[in-house]
């Protein structure tokens, strides 16, 4: 199993390294699309799971992700400088924190004030 | 729009007047899209929509959630080229299971068949490659680029609900799904260029 899913990656990676050194302008912009189309399909499952409680399926789509990323490379996860590393944690603490308020404000508001607000609401920062 | 910002102030990134009109285009496309109910809804009046107490507090959330993703763009983008994109996501991971956890303890959970379980599996893989994928785009984009074609969610998304969930569209929808394609289109053509 790790390996097919090491063998997948890394091909993966492989093709899409050379598809960066060929097309290196658009490649930033490729891998939004892909982003945007793999957010998208995963937000219908979670929209087709409505039933279960959002903690719920936090909770196991994380879990599901983090062995991804342990089959992936699990070789360099402890980072060598400790800057690199409460860079880590803040991106993951944090992150984890305004995934929850997601949820809660998806769950307080209707769904179009609540994209609205976490799409363009730091604009209100530039101004400040 | 948020990236811009961010992205000028912070990491001094260029930026140029016609990038802020074009993203401002892509934001009124949007606003058109999502139609929010305090400007489009026939009764203008919001308490009448939603207790007062739930809509502010679901405001309040909204709002510290817009902010911290900022920050989240900002630490991906320091964190460029010291380690690789599935270190990010196995942190952001980790803490979503703490924080997963934590919340089902308080809330509960439900049973679930087999098939649920398959789709959560499913819907974890594509959250991971979502993420790695944005985590690359940060890495190799200027943040505001990744944050105005993010906006193309919305368009897929409505693409789901037109095809799968055979939701009827409005013109207004229609027209703002052009507007931000479009607004999409010139911008990459002005990066590029």
């Amino acid at each position: 199993m790790k390996n097919a899913w090491s063998d997948l990656i890394g091909n993966s990676s492989s093709y899409f390294l050379r598809c960066e050194a060929k097309f290196p302008h658009f490649a930033g912009i490729t891998y939004t699309f892909i982003y945007c189309l793999f957010y998208s399909i995963a937000s219908l499952i979670c929209k087709w799971l409505k039933w279960i409680p959002t903690y719920q399926l936090l909770y196991m789509s994380s879990i599901v992700s983090l062995c991804c990323c342990i089959l992936t490379d699990s070789t360099r996860i402890i980072p060598k400088d400790l800057k690199t590393y409460r860079l880590l944690f803040q991106r993951g603490f944090i992150g984890s924190l305004g995934l929850v308020c997601i949820y809660k404000s998806l769950a307080y508001l209707p769904l179009s004030i609540s994209i609205l607000l976490v799409l363009m609401n730091p604009l209100w920062i530039g101004f400040l | 729009m948020d990236w811009i910002s961010i992205g000028r102030l912070v990491l001094k990134e260029p930026f140029h007047l016609t990038q802020f009109l074009l993203c401002c285009l892509c934001l009124c496309g949007l606003i058109l899209i999502i139609q929010p109910e305090f400007l489009f809804s026939p009764d203008k009046n919001i308490e009448k929509l939603q207790d007062r107490r739930t809509f502010i507090i679901g405001m309040a959330c909204g709002i510290f959630a817009s902010l911290v993703g900022c920050v989240v763009f900002m630490t991906i983008r320091v964190l460029k080229g010291k380690v690789s994109v599935v270190v990010i996501q196995f942190y952001f991971n980790f803490f979503s299971v703490i924080f997963g956890g934590i919340g089902m303890m308080n809330e509960g959970a439900v049973a679930v068949n087999g098939t649920d379980i398959f789709l959560m599996c499913l819907m974890g893989i594509f959250f991971y490659l979502a993420h790695s994928s944005r985590n690359r785009a940060l890495y190799m984009e200027k943040p505001f680029v990744v944050g105005v074609l993010s906006y193309m969610q919305v368009i897929v998304s409505y693409s789901f609900d037109i095809f799968i969930f055979k939701t009827h569209l409005n013109f207004i929808s229609i027209l703002g799904c052009l507007i931000v394609m479009i607004s999409i289109i010139f911008l990459m053509y002005y990066i590029n260029k």
